[in-house]
């Protein structure tokens, strides 16, 4: 495979790993993280550091980083597909396939094994594996803003944020110096700037776009995209290679992922015990002092129960499993779920909607060209709403643009007007005229009729009650979809493009993988199911740090604040264990 | 407007009514699709691959075994509407040359290979605007338009393809966003 490859950064030694997948190993652990996506792999490192025996528990089956990434040096021709899914893999994975390609789709569940409940079609996409999604993830990251945490209360749609930025802010510094996150610094006050490595830079024809934009609109900036992936070398990991590959796995730990970055961290503490294959079923509830006991979990192999004890328990199996852990574990004490007396788990679901913008082509440039495949492109952060100037008459909230410019390749051309043999041939191989695609990421409004609950009857091969998934998006985000269409094309009309068309693709729910909201944070027990430290208003030694904790979603990608809560979190419930609290 | 136009016009004035398409044609775009005629014309699809992409100084369609990839891609990953149009497209290529040429298609000169394949590329412009939308919602791909597809997936993204006639940075190791570049430039073979 070259010398590339030996020489690559980024072999975190996962040294002191304990492999827990036996019955005689212990059975109590100061700390048991439930999932090990991109969440619970914070949780376990921060726990681990800290000093706590912490219990990993991961659905799926072990990924070791690098080891377990079978087509990350694979080349076009050698997939027998060539990376275009097949019609068997498509008919039995109908909602996988969405997203999933012949490079990466042993990174995503078999939807025959693990089917759902869509009340309207909701694509739930999920990757059953240790280090979950966060091996798949768009590693785009932008920190939420006080527009953002102060939105509920200003238009009254959802539960307030029982924080502000400046809860926050110390925290997102905290994981961005670990994550290496590629991007600029650019003083925009409702998308903050974070601690960067330097950014990867933009094309000619997107430094042409932000120009041109910036010449013409006031509030309307064009910036690098803010992605987690490494400019240059980081903590052992990276640099980034420039291939545009990471779906399937970095060998060179060019991205941050749990396989990459927090899991290895957390095993060199030697304080790490993962057990994969370990579905949990219940969260056991010790009725006396009402504090939960530790976990009950079906072993995904033998189908065998077992039962494992701590003295704090973070939930991150990622919205839609964690919802249905915790309406899971009913008690005399819980009947409707753990900790659910104010009645809101699985209410609230939300997801960013996506997929509706323009892309134009541009006559220039015909000289100029780029080498390297970035993993990222450029983006328009919210311009909508943001103050009385900004105020759209027909929504509220907003979206950010991601956007690209590339010169037409033969994916392009092929697909054009245009015959065959030698003139063909070399349109095909010679760069073609420049494009800029640009795509809205909207917020989508809390609604509590968007719910996740248990199927009364069906159950799964490991006897667990189906997740049935009620979602649809309201005339909000409707309208938003209208607006961030015709202003995408204004944009590219206004930095010269031609041929410019608009687009919807898919308005349906779960399309961009951002499950949130159904155990929302907030001040008032009756209101809501977590504190303003992810801890469970009625359950004191549980915290919840995956997407569910949000109660709102804002328009950013957003894993990184699900990271920095989490690190947050953990230093609480850290110094309520050292007081005695908990 | 020959046959087929005629009852997609129907097709969009009337909402579609798949009734009144015929029996035999249906069962033709759904039947179990004949794999083995696929296997056993490889040397056909090599053909009419070559013609859509020739060598020239730079390796052309047969240098990359297309036929192989193609016949893989058709199998594993078209729609049966793409399976049978395809193979049903290369039966009517093979009797077009013998009722023009009065030989297989292999057979033929280039110049005459080049004008069947012009035969079945004007077949394809049939249809345009929402006739043609209409048209390969309900009849799938037209032949012309599955071969060309298969076989430009299939060279580009072959070695021979990706390195010999694009261009191929398996670990470019850095990226470089705008830089001039010379008028024979290749286009690069991955994104």
């Amino acid at each position: 495979m070259g010398d590339k490859i030996n020489n690559m950064g980024g072999q975190q030694k996962p040294a002191g790993i304990h492999i827990n997948n036996n019955g005689q190993q212990e059975q109590t652990y100061d700390a048991i993280v439930v999932g090990s996506g991109i969440s619970g792999g914070w949780a376990a490192k921060e726990l681990c550091e800290k000093g706590l025996k912490t219990l990993l528990l991961e659905r799926g089956r072990n990924v070791e980083h690098i080891k377990d990434y079978p087509t990350s040096m694979m080349r076009p021709w050698d997939f027998a597909d060539r990376m275009e899914i097949s019609q068997k893999y498509k008919a039995e994975n109908p909602i996988q396939s969405i997203v999933a390609n012949e490079g990466s789709k042993h990174f995503f569940v078999n939807d025959q094994q693990h089917p759902y409940i869509q009340q309207n079609p909701f694509y739930w996409i999920r990757g059953y594996q240790v280090g979950g999604r966060s091996l798949t993830w768009g590693r785009q990251t932008y920190r939420l803003s006080d527009l953002d945490f102060e939105a509920n209360l200003k238009d009254g749609y959802g539960e307030d944020w029982p924080i502000r930025y400046q809860d926050i802010s110390s925290w997102y510094d905290y994981v961005e110096k670990f994550v290496g996150i590629s991007g600029r610094a650019e003083g925009i006050p409702h998308l903050p700037d974070g601690i960067f490595l330097p950014p990867m830079e933009m094309n000619c024809i997107e430094t042409h776009f932000s120009e041109k934009i910036k010449a013409h609109f006031k509030e309307r900036f064009v910036i690098h995209g803010r992605v987690a992936n490494l400019s240059k070398g980081w903590g052992g990991r990276g640099p980034c290679q420039y291939r545009n590959l990471c779906d399937r796995g970095c060998p060179f730990g060019g991205y941050f992922s749990s396989n990459s970055a927090t899991i290895p961290f957390a095993a060199a503490t030697g304080n790490l015990t993962l057990r994969p294959h370990a579905i949990v079923s219940q969260i056991i509830l010790d009725e006396q002092s009402g504090k939960a006991r530790g976990v009950r979990i079906i072993d995904e192999l033998t189908k065998e129960s077992r039962e494992f004890f701590a003295r704090i328990i973070f939930l991150n199996a990622s919205t839609i499993a964690t919802t249905s852990i915790l309406l899971q574990s009913v008690s005399k004490r819980f009947t409707n779920g753990l900790g659910n007396s104010s009645g809101q788990i699985g209410l609230n679901l939300m997801d960013h909607h996506s997929g509706a913008g323009a892309s134009g082509e541009y006559d220039g440039y015909e000289n100029q060209y780029y080498s390297g495949r970035r993993p990222t492109g450029i983006y328009i952060p919210r311009f909508r709403n943001i103050n009385d100037q900004s105020r759209h008459p027909n929504f509220i909230r907003g979206y950010g643009y991601q956007a690209g410019g590339q010169r037409t390749d033969w994916m392009g051309i092929m697909n054009a007007d245009n015959t065959f043999g030698e003139s063909y041939k070399n349109e095909l191989t010679k760069p073609g005229p420049w494009t800029m695609w640009m795509g809205a990421w909207g917020e989508c409004l809390p609604n509590p009729a968007n719910t996740v609950t248990l199927d009364p009857e069906r159950k799964d091969s490991w006897g667990l009650p189906l997740i049935n998934i009620n979602f649809s998006y309201g005339e909000n985000e409707r309208v938003m979809r209208q607006d961030a269409k015709e202003s995408a094309a204004e944009m590219l009309e206004v930095a010269g493009f031609r041929k410019i068309q608009t687009f919807d693709y898919d308005f349906t729910g779960g399309t961009t993988v951002h499950e949130m909201g159904t155990a929302r944070m907030g001040l008032n027990p009756k209101t809501s199911v977590l504190n303003k430290f992810n801890q469970m208003h009625d359950v004191k030694n549980v915290f919840i740090t995956d997407g569910s904790c949000m109660p709102s979603g804002g328009c950013q990608n957003p894993s990184l604040t699900y990271m920095a809560l989490t690190a947050r979190a953990c230093d609480y419930a850290v110094g309520e264990l050292k007081k005695n609290n908990l | 407007m020959n046959r087929k136009n005629a009852i997609l016009s129907i097709f969009c004035l009337t909402g579609g009514v798949v009734a009144t398409y015929s029996g035999w044609e249906w069962y033709v775009l759904y039947k179990t699709p004949d794999f083995r005629y696929l296997d056993e014309n490889k040397d056909l699809i090599a053909d009419l691959s070559e013609i859509i992409i020739p060598r020239t100084n730079t390796p052309g369609a047969k240098d990359a075994k297309v036929q192989e990839t193609i016949i893989a891609l058709i199998k594993n990953t078209g729609d049966r509407k793409t399976q049978n149009n395809f193979i049903e497209g290369l039966k009517s290529v093979e009797s077009y040359s013998l009722s023009i040429f009065k030989n297989p298609f292999i057979l033929l000169s280039t110049p005459q290979q080049n004008e069947v394949l012009m035969h079945f590329f004007k077949k394809s412009k049939n249809f345009s605007g929402n006739l043609g939308k209409a048209k390969n919602k309900i009849l799938g791909k037209s032949f012309f338009e599955i071969l060309k597809y298969y076989c430009t997936v299939a060279f580009c993204t072959s070695e021979p393809g990706a390195t010999g006639a694009l261009s191929y940075d398996y670990i470019p190791g850095k990226y470089n966003g705008c830089m001039q570049v010379s008028a024979d430039q290749r286009s690069w073979a991955t994104k």
